[in-house]
């Protein structure tokens, strides 16, 4: 483990905040989507990345009233030392809960399609064991890592974009807004149960970019990179298979591979897919559970990281990967009707309560001077 | 900590040294066709197996005196999937699905239901959604057993003959993924590629014929040659076929080749009845003539662009009568209306079986035969 202050660059912020977007979005996000509006799946993928934008920009312009803090201590300044607390705690399980969903969708990956008689806790087992490693070695080495994942991500999409080039019939993702706009509206709330984690992450992260001022700026195109690949994703499925078979796929972003090929010589590449979808979710597990332990600690009081902390935190995390996933009916439920009305509240509503006590308090200080 | 990481990383070295789900490429049977047929309790499966003979330079195993250069595997169960893992009882190898390339349904069954036939094949994620499906009014599993003349493999050959249809213009073709499309759709029946056993011959021959249309989860009619030519051009898979068609002169047969053509729509909803303007575009060339007409006259090309004009959509319009009589949507104009109109179609989506019969359907056909290859007929040529 790094001694000192750890920073990465803008770039590498970027870069995480790419991967940590798309890649549980396309995978469990589109079937789910489709279910609920149909074609307009990736009219609801614009409006979701457009309705994150602002929060992206308030939290940003919170945490840099607060240098070198994160959301989880500046709170504690803002709403005071109980109610801080309890979001500080709220954060970590939150944190904590959606690395064990998206841990949940890449174990589903594998046991759904590649490796089905292998046990969902060995897969889980294994895979926690990864992401512990990887968040003992901290964010500069996730960082670091998502550098290579953006990349292999963007390969992803061009294997992606070619092996559907001769099924692509423009015709399936017409017309638009065929619910009508209020329902699509409505529907894009499914998308930002996906990508709403975004504003809360970076009020995280945002203590060890190195550019503050730039800050912003790498958000929001890690925002827009990272939204146009899950897009793009949800437009060439929908324009390769329709929206009603999208609707019948629990992951349809596999069932997707499984009807297209490169030329008759590359027609089952659902393990190079997995291979390059592969870094992007360990990314997103890898930086929840960072915030997740890093929530706990500031909560706590806890001022230095112990294998104690990380192994206990991979146990914890096992056991509640295996509750959530492991049966599949139990999950897919979960995912798509319950897990919005507890992550959206905290996605949207933790910086809005923020940015009015940031306002109050600017006001009461005004008044004071 | 390092201690405790080496630990992690031995323990499970020691436990997980070969995959959960290893299997062994000289332990598995590679299906590459399928034929499902009916019997009085459930399904027939007969399954065509890759022999690695047939596909390896050197002889290996023990089945020197095989006389077929595949392996055939069939049993039946209640289900599909019973009866497949019945298979298992008479295949020393694991059934492997990857590399299925063609589905055949018989007749009898397609006729009875497919809900489950379809279940189960969109459900295991072995299979690929690009297999070909197709119905055969013989036994289906007979149809898989017939030794191709050109291929190796049955399935090979099926998959090349389906895919075809281009070529053709008679035939018609479709995966499983877009088969699957017209399925879940409630308001268009799906058509699927009709394989039949041409026995006048002294072996018999499988060939492509027409289509199957089906109708909600059973098949309801069959397309003869001239219908599925229709609902190719409909459909925009009419590039590189042929047409036949009669020279204005002395009605002698000319071969026109399809370049390229697109069709274009066009939907109205007047007094709750649906029309549609069809616009057909094609480039063809003369590729064959039987008659002497010099077609490099434009005056007399353009008499045969209009012949192939209506041919067109006399075509066409066989399909749209045929949809019609039916009352199923099988050349998918409610989407167009869906598409065009999203308003008015939200209105009579939940009415349109009703409505489909009173569908009018304006065809517009346009012919540009831009090469004829000769610069004069085959006809004796004084030369000054």
């Amino acid at each position: 483990m790094k001694k000192g202050k750890v920073l990465i660059n803008n770039k590498h912020f970027k870069d995480i905040l790419i991967c940590i977007m798309w890649p549980a979005t396309i995978n469990y996000g589109s079937g789910i989507l489709a279910r609920n509006i149909g074609r307009d799946m990736w009219v609801c993928g614009i409006i979701s990345v457009l309705s994150v934008l602002p929060f992206i920009v308030i939290i940003t312009r919170i945490g840099q009233n607060f240098p070198g803090k994160t959301i989880v201590e500046y709170s504690r300044e803002l709403l005071g030392r109980v109610i801080g607390k309890a979001l500080g705690l709220l954060l970590a399980i939150y944190f904590f809960l959606s690395a064990s969903s998206s841990i949940s969708m890449y174990v589903h990956h594998l046991t759904g399609f590649l490796l089905p008689q292998t046990p969902f806790l060995v897969v889980t087992l294994l895979h926690v064991f990864i992401i512990c490693y990887l968040v003992w070695e901290g964010p500069e080495v996730i960082a670091r890592i998502s550098v290579f994942a953006f990349a292999m991500a963007i390969i992803f999409y061009l294997l992606v974009f070619a092996a559907s080039l001769t099924e692509i019939n423009i015709d399936r993702i017409t017309p638009i807004f065929d619910t009508g706009v209020i329902s699509v509206f409505k529907a894009s709330l499914d998308t930002d149960a996906f990508i709403g984690f975004l504003p809360i992450i970076i009020a995280m992260l945002l203590p060890i970019v190195n550019d503050q001022r730039k800050a912003l700026g790498a958000a929001v195109s890690g925002l827009f990179i990272g939204g146009f690949f899950f897009i793009l994703y949800f437009v060439v499925e929908l324009m390769v298979m329709g929206p009603q078979v999208v609707a019948m796929m629990r992951i349809a972003s596999m069932d997707f591979v499984r009807a297209i090929q490169i030329t008759q010589y590359l027609h089952r590449f659902e393990s190079f897919m997995v291979a390059l979808w592969y870094w992007s979710i360990m990314i997103q597990e890898g930086i929840l559970i960072y915030c997740s332990l890093e929530s706990f600690m500031q909560t706590t009081g806890i001022k230095k990281k112990s294998p104690f902390i990380i192994i206990t935190f991979g146990l914890m995390l096992i056991a509640s990967t295996y509750y959530m996933g492991h049966n599949d009916v139990v999950f897919l439920r979960l995912r798509e009707h319950v897990w919005k009305y507890f992550s959206l509240p905290i996605d949207f509503g933790v910086p809005i309560l923020l940015f009015l006590a940031l306002g109050v308090k600017k006001i009461i200080i005004n008044n004071k001077n | 900590m390092r201690k405790i990481a080496a630990l992690l990383i031995l323990i499970p070295s020691l436990l997980l040294t070969g995959c959960w789900n290893a299997r062994e490429i000289n332990e598995l049977g590679f299906v590459l066709s399928i034929g499902l047929d009916k019997t009085e309790d459930g399904f027939k499966v007969t399954a065509q197996m890759a022999s690695p003979e047939t596909f390896s330079k050197t002889q290996s195993g023990s089945g020197g005196s095989q006389k077929k250069p595949f392996l055939i595997v069939s049993s039946t169960g209640k289900t599909i999937f019973e009866a497949i893992r019945n298979m298992a009882a008479i295949s020393s190898r694991r059934i492997f699905w990857a590399h299925i390339k063609v589905i055949i349904i018989s007749e009898d069954l397609a006729r009875s239901n497919t809900l489950e036939i379809f279940d189960f094949f969109s459900r295991n994620p072995e299979l690929r959604l690009r297999t070909l499906i197709a119905v055969t009014p013989e036994e289906a599993g007979e149809i898989i057993e017939v030794i191709p003349e050109m291929e190796k493999d049955p399935a090979l050959y099926l998959e090349k003959i389906i895919e075809n249809e281009s070529l053709t213009g008679k035939s018609y073709s479709v995966m499983i993924k877009d088969f699957l499309e017209d399925y879940l759709d409630p308001n268009v029946g799906p058509v699927t590629s009709r394989i039949v056993l041409d026995k006048s011959k002294e072996k018999p021959v499988i060939k492509t014929s027409g289509a199957y249309v089906f109708d909600g989860y059973k098949v309801s009619a069959s397309l003869n040659e001239k219908e599925t030519r229709g609902l190719l051009w409909i459909k925009n898979k009419m590039k590189d076929s042929i047409m036949v068609v009669y020279c204005p002169e002395d009605n002698k047969p000319v071969t026109l080749e399809i370049k390229s053509s697109k069709s274009s729509y066009k939907s109205s909803l007047n007094n709750g009845i649906p029309h549609f303007i069809i616009n057909v575009k094609a480039d063809a060339s003369i590729t064959e003539q039987a008659c002497l007409t010099d077609f490099n006259d434009p005056e007399k090309l353009n008499e045969l662009s209009k012949t192939l004009e209506k041919d067109i959509t006399k075509d066409i319009q066989s399909t749209i009568t045929t949809a019609k009589e039916l009352n199923i949507d099988f050349p998918g104009l409610s989407r167009i209306m869906h598409r065009q109109h999203k308003n008015e179609w939200h209105q009579v989506s939940s009415k349109w079986e009703n409505i489909f019969k009173d569908t009018e359907v304006t065809i517009n056909a346009k012919v540009n035969i831009q090469h004829v290859s000769l610069a004069k007929p085959l006809e004796p040529i004084n030369v000054q």
